[in-house]
């Protein structure tokens, strides 16, 4: 089950753009001239067009939009990643444990679920955000808290079936423990689904980070994201239309080479 | 009707269980109400006489009991920024919302089932992939982002449509017919957006089950007795590959909620996400604690419905 098997163009257009982004984000600090949070001589350089000494123009205060989309990009993939890694680990646990011992604990604990999916995540998310303060951090706890539940229910599905297959069985009757049933053969098996749905649910939490810092309660400034970008972008639209079309752009091919990718790796599963 | 009767106990617990949550959310938050009156010239012991008065210096058991007795009886406080009870803020602010938000699910399961079935007879053709890639590039697309872009294109250069508000200022004319186009003018692009991202999604969906009905055998009988297309699609694949539309409403609920909250501030529509916005801005407690609660109520309700149009148009699952 070589990736190489893959034969979307989708999936390998994806999988390119993505690992082009990656390059140009990790190695921001070389590529960049100008600070991404200081202000550059702003009487003079504000809201300049994008020329050859500022390839992306400046902001209202002559902030240059290139090293600020690069280094937004840093935060916003940074939170997205752990987000999808923390609530993927959290997720497949607490799935694999109910699916594993199924009876009244996955009653329990799947009703839990249940509980805390009928919360709009972004409501969820903005009360957390509003009384315990903002940041990256509690970006990433908040996120993590409000997305884990899907992951768990895929596990679980997933493990609901593999348990009845017989090098399960076999491995109970074989004497081991649950601990290594879990860990060492249900987990293996639920790799690529997690992983695939983690892939796609990382463009849905870019979406809704840039979401909440575009209303004002993610990132916090001077900090760039792309989110807060756009925001303070949107007030001069019509005509200094460069602080909001750059990080929008940066946000769309990012989403979407990891929907690509992520749909590719469906083709895969199936 | 057993069903329906247990289905709607489990509901109502799962309320009373976000109720705890939300309660307790707010519960452990830094601070309390009384803050909002500190200031050098306020004594100390006034402060103490506040909090005994608002009740805040109880433990988390008889507050949890008092706030859900007041809020049982439709008492949901008074908002601190605004000083109006938060009821009659919700009031105008829910109509609203709904007006988008059903407005923007019909458009929504229209459009996406339309544009799904399409693309998923026409998936080995160039137009089933072009409308393939194009739906994935709309569910990319980040909320605001379409909404400023729709603003840019339709406010901004070709000017034919606000782009903010709900009606227009107008002096000495009124009447139904000329407030109700009023309206429609001004609703256009904020659910166009939220239903065209979320016809995105449902056109996906739709698509992935008419891809795996057409694979079917029932329908390959279909093709090998010789009927016409017309007949094989409308006859018997739609049916199949439509039905789980139905519990995608249930989903979608939470979905538009959490959109339309970003769509409203972008276009300043006098909705619960314009409320929660700006009870956000000034820490207005009453009114987000009230807001979740009516938020999760309509999730719940979303759910309820779906699973009971699932049931109903299904039969199979009536039975099992």
């Amino acid at each position: 089950m070589s990736i190489f098997k893959i034969q979307s163009f989708q999936f390998w257009v994806g999988l390119s753009v993505l690992c082009l982004i990656i390059l140009f984000i990790s190695f921001s600090s070389f590529i960049i001239k100008y600070d991404p949070d200081v202000q550059n001589n702003p009487a003079e350089n504000r809201l300049k067009k994008p020329s050859w000494k500022f390839c992306f123009g400046t902001d209202k205060f002559g902030r240059d939009v290139f090293s600020r989309v690069l280094y937004g990009g840093r935060i916003s993939l940074l939170i997205a990643v752990s987000v999808v890694l923390f609530s993927a680990i959290i997720g497949s646990f607490y799935g694999a444990i109910s699916g594993y011992f199924g009876g009244w604990l996955d009653q329990i604990l799947m009703r839990f679920v249940d509980l805390l999916l009928s919360f709009p995540i972004i409501f969820l998310a903005i009360t957390c955000m509003a009384l315990f303060g903002s940041g990256h951090l509690m970006l990433i706890i908040v996120l993590t808290l409000t997305s884990w539940m899907d992951v768990a229910r895929l596990v679980r599905a997933e493990v609901l079936s593999l348990k009845q297959r017989p090098f399960i069985l076999k491995a109970k009757g074989a004497g081991l423990k649950t601990s290594r049933i879990i860990g060492r053969h249900l987990m293996p098996n639920v790799f690529l689904t997690v992983f695939t749905f983690s892939i796609i649910r990382m463009a849905d939490i870019i979406l809704i980070e840039s979401a909440l810092s575009f209303i004002g309660i993610g990132t916090q400034p001077p900090t760039a994201s792309w989110g807060s970008m756009i925001n303070d972008g949107k007030s001069y639209l019509p005509f200094e239309w460069w602080i909001t079309f750059f990080p929008g752009i940066a946000i769309l091919c990012t989403t979407m080479s990891l929907n690509f990718i992520g749909h590719g790796l469906k083709t895969l599963r199936e | 009707m057993k069903i329906l009767f247990n289905r709607i106990i489990y509901l109502i617990v799962l309320f009373i269980g976000i109720a705890i949550i939300n309660f307790t959310l707010f519960f452990m938050s830094p601070g309390d109400p009384t803050n909002q009156y500190f200031s050098p010239k306020v004594k100390k012991s006034n402060l103490q006489i506040l909090k005994q008065k608002m009740g805040v210096d109880l433990p988390w058991h008889k507050q949890l009991k008092n706030w859900s007795l007041h809020t049982l009886k439709g008492d949901l406080g008074y908002s601190w920024s605004k000083h109006r009870p938060v009821k009659d803020i919700l009031k105008e602010a829910i109509p609203a919302t709904l007006q988008l938000t059903i407005f923007a699910l019909f458009i929504n399961l229209i459009i996406g089932s339309l544009i799904g079935i399409f693309a998923g007879i026409n998936s080995n053709r160039l137009s089933g992939k072009f409308l393939d890639i194009l739906t994935l590039t709309i569910y990319s697309t980040p909320v605001f982002l379409l909404a400023l872009f729709l603003i840019y294109v339709f406010s901004q250069k070709l000017q034919i449509l606000p782009p903010s508000g709900m009606d227009s200022l107008r002096f000495g004319e009124s009447g139904f017919w000329l407030t109700f186009f009023d309206r429609m003018r001004h609703i256009i692009l904020p659910v166009s957006v939220l239903g065209l991202i979320g016809a995105a999604t449902t056109s996906r969906y739709v698509q992935e089950h008419i891809k795996s009905v057409i694979k079917q055998d029932y329908i390959r009988m279909a093709f090998a007795k010789g009927l016409s297309l017309k007949r094989i699609y409308f006859k018997h694949a739609f049916k199949n590959a439509l039905l789980p539309v139905a519990t995608l409403i249930g989903i979608y609920f939470p979905f538009l909620l959490g959109s339309a909250l970003i769509v409203e501030v972008v276009f300043a529509w006098p909705g619960m996400g314009r409320v929660t916005f700006e009870a956000i801005s000034s820490k207005d407690y009453p009114v987000l604690m009230a807001v979740n609660m009516i938020a999760a109520i309509m999730v719940i309700s979303g759910n309820l419905i779906s699973d009971m149009l699932y049931r109903f148009i299904d039969p199979r699952i009536r039975i099992q």
